[in-house]
């Protein structure tokens, strides 16, 4: 072994550093261009949508929920976009069980209907008499409560 | 609020470090090994506030008073045992630490140690300002937990009560009990519990490796190995996306780690205490399986690893001995485990799926094995995030360094690896018998299963490989 095989070793340590500090430089890099203002991360600003509703329903217990792309049977193979929904709003509701499930009192309707959910203010609540003596509130956001007898 | 925050991890942190430092084998000192003791206590800490909090909740009910009086409980035997140890080794000899002078490579590692540190706590933070609520699984369901089981009092088991089981009701509790065990000693809600959680799992993974390499291996050797994980992009990434896949790589590195230091760290005979490093094993071994149901995994393949690596080396009766010590701190938190497989958890889904193929139909589908395969070579060759490929630059590294193992390394160093390739046919046989779409499964997960892995993998290839003290010294010999 001659002298070139130390420099090998030296070379090769510095390069294993090199790719090493590079990644988490880009790393670094690409995370500090996603950085935004506190508070205006998606989840906050999705989770006030409820708000309002939050007044019409129970602390605890159990309510039904339906939401676009949702498949009732197969929850599994649902859209992503309606899964997420979904999981949001037992994210935000939470300990309130939101259930894909049928017959129950109280009935949340999400519907994003292909726009952006975040809207910056909730508008007035509507109510709506359906039938079988069901009524629907509407909170104007896309966010809609079905109160059933 | 920051007070509150910084008592309700710090207290649980502060009693694992005593409950470590009782049972740390050799001299009892609090300066003895310090930083790998705050390491492991950052997990064991974390781990035994959400044991104790679980536990309060499912036999006495949610109250702020009584997991404060549970944690009071731990406390003072804690430090009984504590004082008890200072005690009995009181007449012992005190052996000097004579610091060798710094030599320029590990001044250098340090500095460039540093860097990466801090690169990757900066990454993480940008990350957790822009996500304060983390990624999909931390919101959908270990903080959904968590905000269960701390806002729904005396009704908390509605949790496990969802139709149609979305929120893996069998997935256990550690990150959300130590969450909402947080919240409660806070007496409120805040993002920065779960974030902070993310944090000190990264932060502790990486010094874990750093300083147990360090320790086995020499400073340059610990360094490079602390240096590499640290800027692998994916560790502080998924730490941010507050997943628990970097609290899981921590207990399963901590539980190597502490194997291969039982065999190799000089100490002092004391009953009991000299196997110390195998009980805090069986602690982390445990805390794995209380994590993640890969840990239940992992349990297994300790026990298989170290059954075929030790018994042809030291004989059965030694394997069942160290068995019985790893099961001193391993039985405790596996109980709290049971009790909640038993009581709450249904069965898990993947195990027994209510959809998809059935079992001997994808046993016997060889083209998902080549999906899978395919797959696990793609993620390898491209894990970690880095600019290059860096599972080949480690290779390289291997290949112009040389191997280089110690001989009372040899046999944790096989059973680590057993260990390790246990853990891959173990995903790899549950991607292949997944109930879900195989290629939406696989893009999902197969690079967080692999993260789990991956700090392991760091700790037992820098055991393996020759330092770079040695290969520079067995350089110059070999020119001259």
């Amino acid at each position: 072994m001659t002298f070139d095989y130390q420099v090998r070793i030296r070379i090769g340590i510095c390069l294993l550093i090199f790719f090493a500090l590079l990644s988490s430089l880009e790393s670094l890099i690409n995370a500090y261009k996603v950085y935004g203002v506190s508070g205006a991360d998606y989840i906050t600003r999705y989770e006030k949508r409820f708000d309002e509703i939050r007044g019409f329903l129970p602390a605890r217990g159990i309510v039904g929920y339906a939401g676009e792309g949702i498949n009732y049977t197969e929850y599994w193979k649902s859209d992503a976009v309606g899964l997420q929904n979904w999981f949001l709003t037992q994210y935000t509701l939470a300990p309130l069980v939101v259930s894909i499930t049928t017959n129950h009192k109280l009935t949340i309707i999400n519907n994003t209907q292909g726009g952006d959910p975040i809207v910056s203010e909730n508008a007035e609540v509507t109510a709506r008499d359906l039938a079988n003596g069901a009524q629907m509130l509407d909170f104007g956001n896309g966010i809609k409560l079905v109160v059933t007898q | 609020m920051t007070l509150r925050l910084i008592l309700s991890i710090l207290a649980p942190q502060i009693t694992a470090f005593i409950l470590i430092s009782a049972v740390w084998p050799g001299q009892t000192r609090i300066r003895s090994h310090f930083l790998l003791k705050c390491c492991l206590s950052i997990g064991a800490g974390l781990g035994l506030l959400s044991c104790v909090y679980f536990l309060q909740l499912a036999l006495f009910g949610p109250s702020r008073k009584g997991l404060v009086i549970a944690l009071v409980a731990v406390v003072i035997p804690a430090i009984a045992l504590f004082v008890y140890r200072l005690r009995s080794n009181k007449d012992a000899s005190q052996s000097e630490c004579i610091r060798e002078p710094i030599s320029r490579m590990e001044l250098i590692l340090s500095v460039l140690f540093i860097v990466a540190v801090a690169s990757a706590v900066a990454t993480f933070v940008f990350l957790s300002v822009r996500q304060p609520h983390g990624e999909w699984d931390a919101w959908a369901v270990y903080n959904m937990k968590a905000r269960f089981l701390f806002r729904a009092g005396n009704d908390w088991r509605d949790l496990f009560r969802e139709p149609t089981g979305w929120t893996s009701p069998d997935y256990p509790l550690l990150i959300p009990a130590g969450i909402a065990a947080c919240w409660t000693l806070m007496g409120g809600e805040t993002v920065a519990v779960p974030i902070t959680f993310g944090m000190l799992f990264t932060i502790a993974t990486i010094g874990v490796v750093y300083i147990s390499v360090s320790l086995l291996r020499g400073k340059n050797q610990g360094l490079l190995a602390g240096l590499i994980l640290a800027c692998t992009p994916f560790l502080p990434i998924h730490g941010a996306n507050q997943y628990t896949d970097v609290p899981l790589g921590f207990f399963l590195c901590a539980t190597l780690a502490l194997f291969h230091l039982q065999d190799t760290l000089p100490e002092q005979t004391y009953r009991f205490f000299e196997h110390g490093f195998l009980v805090l094993a069986g602690v982390m071994l445990g805390f794995s399986t209380w994590t993640k149901n890969e840990g239940v995994l992992f349990l297994v393949a300790i026990f298989v690893a170290r059954f075929v690596a030790l018994v042809p080396a030291k004989g059965l009766k030694s394997y069942g001995r160290q068995l019985a010590i790893v099961g001193v701190g391993l039985v405790p938190v596996l109980l709290v485990v049971f009790y909640f497989k038993v009581t709450l958890a249904t069965p898990n889904r993947m195990l027994f799926p209510p959809q998809g193929p059935g079992f001997f139909e994808k046993l016997l589908d060889t083209s998902r094995y080549w999906i899978v395969l395919n797959a696990f070579v793609t993620e390898g060759l491209v894990f970690g995030k880095w600019v290059v490929s860096l599972t080949a630059c480690l290779l390289f590294y291997l290949l112009l360094i040389g191997l280089s193992i110690n001989q009372k390394e040899v046999t944790n160093v096989v059973a680590s690896l057993i260990a390790l390739g246990i853990m891959l046919i173990g995903y790899f046989m549950a991607l292949v018998m997944s109930p879900l779409d195989l290629s939406g499964h696989i893009a999902t997960s197969l690079n967080r299963v692999l993260l789990q892995l991956w700090p392991s993998f760091i700790l037992v290839f820098f055991l393996m490989v020759r330092t770079p003290d040695q290969a520079l010294a067995r350089s110059e010999v070999l020119s001259h």
